[in-house]
């Protein structure tokens, strides 16, 4: 198990930044980045 | 093998730098007219330290999107700008330093004007490489979640008080155009112009001050470099440890020992140097294995290095 992880560590840093990403975006927070940046 | 290869005053990567800088900052009209991009693209952040305030920005920095969303008062933990930035730094490590930051682009550029170059001691360099983690921690982080006013709002301080790309890139192109905000103009925009110029006048004499010293984003990818899928490789069996690539080195990376260090920018000088093409580098998608390189005869080299 932990081999795999060792092995595995780039792919499964991957997933966690494509499930961050997708929180994020549920809750709203690209939005959030739109408004900040647009709103100068 | 003996190998003599033509210097280029600029490089395939320089001419990489500017077309993705022009493509990333393309809203040319924003320029003309003195107003910033307010399209749908300023959603997804750009890899690089590029300032969402740029006239001609297509995209967000993530830096300055990260501390707009942690000093807001909806969240205080941005899912979205850590994830994109995790995402960046997984698949490219700080090659995005070495290729897609405007910011390193223009640092790149004045380091080539020809003039005494200053090497920082050791003694000197080697713990001031942590103040871009302390800044990155404080300013990005503590103090947009941690200093907040009567009204539930803080502000991004590092865009606020250090950020010499935004002054650079926004500031002074906005203010050019629009007299409106030249009347507003105060201490804080003096103190700004005054890092900027002290971060112009640096990078003339050393390599990229602000990346090795100052710079959070470079500071968040720098632990990924060696989790990336981009990953520079040393072959053992072509090494002869001339100590090359660890001369050519302009971010002081100890390349035989340590390719893949914090530090590296995956600028590739080191390959272009090497004279056994020992040295190579690109995406490896598939499992990872460990093979730090073994330096074969440490004394020779710290020898040469003295």
């Amino acid at each position: 198990m932990v081999d795999a992880i060792k092995k595995y560590r780039s792919h499964i840093v991957l997933l966690f930044a494509v499930a961050f990403i997708a929180i994020g975006i549920v809750r709203s927070e690209h939005l959030e980045v739109l408004r900040k940046a647009i709103n100068i | 093998m003996n190998k003599k290869k033509k210097k280029r005053k600029f490089t395939n990567r320089n001419i990489f730098q500017l077309a993705f800088g022009v493509l990333t900052n393309s809203f040319f009209a924003g320029f003309a007219g003195g107003k910033i991009y307010t399209g749908d693209s300023k959603i997804v952040c750009v890899p690089g330290l590029n300032c969402y305030s740029c006239p001609g920005a297509r995209g967000a920095c993530p830096i300055g999107s990260l501390q707009a969303v942690l000093s807001g008062r909806k969240h205080n933990m941005s899912y979205y700008v850590f994830g994109l930035i995790i995402l960046f730094g997984v698949l490219f490590g700080r090659l995005v330093c070495g290729f897609l930051c405007p910011f390193g682009f223009i640092q790149d550029m004045l380091y080539k004007i020809p003039t005494p170059k200053l090497k920082v001691h050791k003694k000197v360099d080697k713990p001031l490489r942590y103040l871009k983690y302390v800044i990155a921690i404080v300013f990005v982080i503590a103090l947009p979640i941690l200093l907040i006013d009567e009204f539930g709002l803080s502000s991004p301080y590092f865009c606020k008080w250090i950020c010499p790309a935004g002054t650079l890139e926004g500031g002074i192109p906005l203010i050019i155009k629009n007299e409106s905000l030249r009347q507003i103009l105060g201490a804080l925009f003096n103190w700004k112009v005054a890092l900027l110029v002290i971060t112009i006048l640096s990078s003339i004499f050393i390599y990229r001050p602000f990346c090795k010293y100052i710079c959070p984003l470079g500071a968040f990818y720098s632990l990924f470099n060696k989790l990336s899928f981009y990953q520079m490789h040393v072959d053992k069996d072509k090494c002869i440890n001339c100590g090359a690539c660890i001369r050519q080195c302009k971010m002081n990376v100890e390349v035989t020992k340590n390719i893949n260090s914090l530090e590296c920018i995956r600028c590739g000088e080191c390959k272009t140097v090497c004279p056994t093409d020992a040295i190579s580098s690109g995406f490896n998608f598939g499992a990872k294995k460990d093979d730090d390189v073994e330096v074969k005869d440490s004394h020779e080299l710290e020898a040469k290095e003295n």
